[in-house]
């Protein structure tokens, strides 16, 4: 357990979760944000969003992706980040459960984009879910909150 | 000297605390991290960073909306067409620009393509010569998807397609026209659940992991029918699906009807819903 959770803390493993994530969360905003239209249909083929916010949250969750996944992948705010990835994936999790429990037999509108990604409601895209909470819970469990692309770039600046 | 020497004595345990102090105060520091302040500056990072996505979506939804209403206010001077002076030429006018051009039309060709009322009116025209006349040429009405006329535009739909990717997407209009034509067959491409749960009226279930057996038992049902295939809306992909297993059974007369079931059910139109919980296996008509 130790040892796991001395791997999982490791700089270089928080570092590969915080790139992956973050590309997969930029990727799959770019068809979002290219066309908010069908990712309100994805929305609302769930059945759980009201109507009255289906449009704002077509409007708003790329954007949170896209700023969240670029955020984390130069590692500015990375805990806040994670925080609200998180809270995304919880998000996400929760409505292809329920779509799945309900027997709905429809595309998940989550990984458009990248073929090799599974995207349909199943058992597959709960798992993976949950694979992709536990690295942003990781990340902001164990990394530093800090703007270390600053210092970094600082660091280069100065030796220049 | 009395004095030097006793305060020497005096300051020598004032070092040693001093040095304890040293030692002691990183201990202090570690034993109690600021844990809760912590936590609270991440959410409140975590607060602006979702509170300046939010502002920035609204921002930019706002000037989209302005952007294509402006677009809209925008009068759309289409260029209009008038018929010239002299026979056989036609001047188009672009309001826009304020630009003319004059084509010079083959009659002999131009007269092989016109329909009976389009040859009529250039007769006319030819007739009148010099007089600077201008009628107004009526389109005949068009066999094709984008006409405006419903029974016209479902008359495409009677022709096999010639490929997966001609598959046409139709409508509500277009498939409550087939509907009520009786030309068409719906095909539910959901899963076995959700139909029987409810469906359009008289339609069958093919989903997507159906197998060519399947679909050979429905033979008799699809068989010179117009093969209509829905499922749950724009965003689904189910009747795509569908209708591609259907064109590899062999089967042409193909349309997807992308509106699916949450347009059927918005537009009230004729469904079938499951039995009350007492009747589970049988299957009630609803028409609305």
């Amino acid at each position: 357990m130790k040892l796991f959770l001395k791997l999982i803390s490791h700089p270089i493993t928080l570092g590969v979760f915080r790139v992956l994530l973050g590309l997969l969360f930029v990727i799959s905003s770019i068809t979002k944000i290219q066309n908010p239209a069908k990712f309100m249909d994805s929305i609302e083929a769930y059945g759980i969003v009201p109507k009255l916010f289906v449009h704002p949250m077509a409007m708003i969750v790329p954007w949170l992706q896209i700023v969240c996944g670029l955020l984390f992948i130069f590692d500015i705010y990375s805990q806040s980040s994670a925080l609200i990835i998180s809270g995304l994936l919880v998000a996400y999790t929760v409505a292809i459960a329920q779509a799945f429990a309900r027997g709905l037999s429809m595309e998940c509108g989550c990984f458009d984009m990248i073929p090799w990604i599974e995207d349909r409601v199943g058992w597959s895209a709960i798992i993976r879910d949950v694979i992709f909470l536990c690295m942003s819970g990781s990340v902001f469990l164990f990394d530093k909150n800090s703007v270390n692309i600053y210092g970094f770039i600082k660091k280069i600046f100065k030796q220049g | 000297m009395a004095k030097k020497k006793s305060t020497k004595k005096i300051s020598r345990p004032k070092r040693k605390s001093a040095k304890a102090k040293v030692v002691a105060a990183p201990v202090v520091t570690k034993e109690a991290p600021k844990s809760g302040s912590n936590l609270l500056r991440i959410g409140i990072i975590a607060v602006v960073i979702f509170a300046a996505v939010v502002v920035f979506a609204m921002v930019l939804s706002q000037m989209r909306a302005s952007q294509l209403e402006k677009q809209a206010a925008v009068p759309t001077a289409v260029p209009t067409i008038v018929v010239a002076t002299n026979p056989g030429t036609i001047e188009i006018k672009d309001p826009n620009t304020n630009k003319s051009a004059v084509m010079t039309i083959n009659p002999a060709s131009a007269s092989t393509n016109l329909t009976p009322a389009q040859a009529a009116t250039a007769a006319a025209v030819a007739a009148q010569g010099a007089k600077a006349a201008a009628p107004t040429v009526q389109p005949a009405p068009v066999e094709s998807p984008t006409s405006t006329n419903i029974p016209l535009r479902c008359r495409v739909y009677r022709k096999d397609v010639d490929s997966k990717a001609n598959i046409h997407r139709i409508d509500i209009e277009d498939a409550k026209y087939l509907y009520d034509s009786g030309r068409a067959v719906f095909v539910d491409a959901r899963g076995p659940n959700e139909y029987l749960e409810a469906h359009i009226k008289g339609a069958l279930n093919v989903p997507v992991n159906a197998t060519a057996a399947d679909i050979a038992k429905l033979k008799d049902q699809l068989t010179g029918k117009i093969i209509v295939t829905y499922c749950h809306g724009v965003g689904c992909h189910l009747s795509d699906k569908s209708a591609y297993l259907l064109y590899d059974a062999g089967y042409r007369k193909l349309a997807i009807f992308f509106g699916g079931w949450p347009k059927w059910n918005e537009h009230k139109y004729p469904i079938v819903t499951k039995a009350p919980v007492d009747q589970p296996q049988a299957t009630t008509a609803t028409a609305r």
